[in-house]
């Protein structure tokens, strides 16, 4: 059994949910950086 | 519980709680697991097994290990009738497991193989080691269970009912839950961080890690969505768990579940058995990235806690020939931190796709999407987890005095992980059937996974593990 090979276009909503995740997850890894240096240092 | 009987995943709470609260009764003084069989690193073989406690010494090494064998198939039999499992054929098959997995336990703690200091070498009275420290023994087990799961699969298959890697390893991580509160109560400030820090780094790798392996299936390799969705979960998030809740979630056909999932255990002993060397050779000074890589790396929760363990063993060993003695557990903890963070989040990632599918994909009418959906896919051994590793933290944080005694009950349950995690390597490299999953024509999917895995996941984790864990290191002991 092989898995099917795609003539499916990527719909509005996938180009969305791998935009979004890809933009959060750049934002996030900045604000989260910053909280554990701020607030949660090595010790 | 229903017609099928409780669930993996509840029954391995029922157990590592069970374990845990009887190793308690040291904290009133009542030493009840003392006898549970340990082993040391030998060159005499008969000087190699003890029971853990001083107390029970009376029944020599071979008494204990029996005594551990049959105390853990009475348990575990009774674990097996509330799974409705075939009991005859479970006892005969956990059996099996045991004794192969311990004996590869013994193997591995040679002084040969396990020896990591000159001092140690000179009391052994041996000029060579491989220094694999006695963790090796986990190796021997994987590999016993690869011979056996593909040299001779009659056999395997007679063992099959007791072949449950994900009982056992969340068994025993329920169990590591303890040991862990007490190393954290120790060090309460760097616990902290640890914990922040693991949750920051699951949270990036959701977001990046996602969106990429699901963007190449689908542009890169062509794969259809209901394909390429479980399988951008499988090899981003945490393996099987991950994959067959997404293919639940867009509703994805059986076959597509089972084929992810067979290759993510596949891979997974792959990374099992080449990162914490690769960790050894270039971490050696980043012991917590090192812990963290693991947690995000290696998928399946027993490879990926396996590979830290077996990484911490490889660290500790090199920093400890430099003269360093890192305090145990903390890349153990990281790793763990990682891993049970990632599984506590796959029924929201679940969630998160199933609206996408309902609503943005497939628009289904009438289609709603309920929070249940997200208790049901909660994995439940992290609440076991956390109630032994908050219990114990708290306990020693409250009453400092109890310090030594939480240490004795921790240090028992302690032998039990270790336990489960050698039935767990041994029963990973049983399931591990290479023949099979040729047969399967997985070779396209293997493809996608291949490349995703190695050409940038592993490397993404190292990012992501060197951005929050860098510069950190365990406490030094002495």
């Amino acid at each position: 059994m092989q898995p099917d090979l795609s003539d499916e276009p990527l719909l509005p909503a996938e180009v969305k949910l791998i935009t979004w995740s890809l933009v959060l997850g750049v934002v996030l890894l900045g604000l989260l950086v910053w909280v554990s240096e701020a607030f949660f240092a090595a010790g | 519980m229903d017609s099928k009987g409780v669930s993996e995943d509840w029954l391995s709470v029922w157990i590592g709680l069970l374990i845990f609260v009887l190793a308690l009764g040291s904290l009133g003084g009542v030493d009840v697991l003392g006898w549970v069989v340990t082993t040391g690193v030998w060159s005499d073989l008969s000087k190699a097994l003890n029971p853990v406690s001083k107390a029970y010494s009376g029944l020599g090494g071979m008494g204990a290990l029996i005594a551990t064998y049959l105390v853990l198939l009475v348990v575990m039999t009774a674990g097996a009738a509330a799974l409705k499992a075939d009991l005859k054929r479970f006892a005969l098959g956990f059996t099996a497991v045991f004794w192969i997995g311990y004996l590869s336990w013994i193997a591995g703690s040679y002084a040969n193989f396990a020896v990591t200091t000159p001092a140690d070498m000179q009391r052994f009275g041996i000029s060579w080691s491989l220094k694999l420290t006695n963790e090796g023994g986990f190796i021997l087990a994987l590999l016993a269970g690869l011979i056996v799961g593909n040299f001779f699969p009659g056999f395997a298959a007679w063992m099959k009912e007791a072949v449950r890697p994900e009982l056992y390893i969340k068994t025993a991580i329920v169990l590591l839950g303890g040991f862990l509160g007490i190393t954290a109560a120790t060090q309460p400030v760097l616990a902290k961080s640890v914990l922040f820090r693991g949750l920051a780094a699951i949270v990036e790798a959701y977001l990046i890690y996602w969106a990429l392996v699901y963007l190449i299936a689908r542009r890169v390799f062509r794969l259809t969505r209901e394909w390429a969705a479980p399988l951008a979960s499988g090899i981003s998030i945490c393996g099987v768990s991950a994959a067959i809740a997404t293919a639940a979630a867009i509703r994805a056909r059986p076959v597509v579940a089972v084929m992810v999932s067979s290759l993510v255990v596949l891979f997974a002993v792959v990374e099992l058995v080449v990162l914490p060397f690769a960790a050894e050779a270039f971490l050696v000074h980043q012991p917590l990235v090192a812990g963290a890589w693991m947690g995000l790396a290696v998928k399946t929760d027993g490879a990926a806690v396996a590979s830290g363990a077996i990484t911490e063993a490889l660290l500790r060993a090199r920093a400890a020939a430099a003269g360093i003695t890192y305090q145990e557990g903390w890349m153990l903890m990281t790793t763990t931190t990682v891993k049970v963070f990632i599984d506590m989040f796959i029924g929201v990632w679940a969630f998160v796709l199933a609206l996408v599918w309902a609503y943005g994909i497939r628009k289904d009418e009438g289609r709603t999407v309920s929070a249940r959906d997200v208790w049901e896919r909660f994995p439940k051994f992290v609440l076991g987890y956390f109630v032994t590793f908050t219990a114990l933290l708290g306990l020693v944080v409250a009453r400092p005095g109890l310090l030594d005694a939480a240490k004795l009950a921790s240090a028992e349950t302690n032998v039990f992980r270790v336990l489960f995690f050698v039935m767990t390597f041994f029963t990973i490299g049983l399931v591990s059937n290479f023949a099979k999953l040729r047969e399967e024509g997985i070779g396209r999917l293997a493809l996608v996974y291949v490349v995703c895995l190695f050409g940038f996941i592993v490397w993404i984790g190292l990012a992501v593990s060197w951005i929050f864990f860098h510069g950190m290191a365990p406490p030094r002991v002495g």
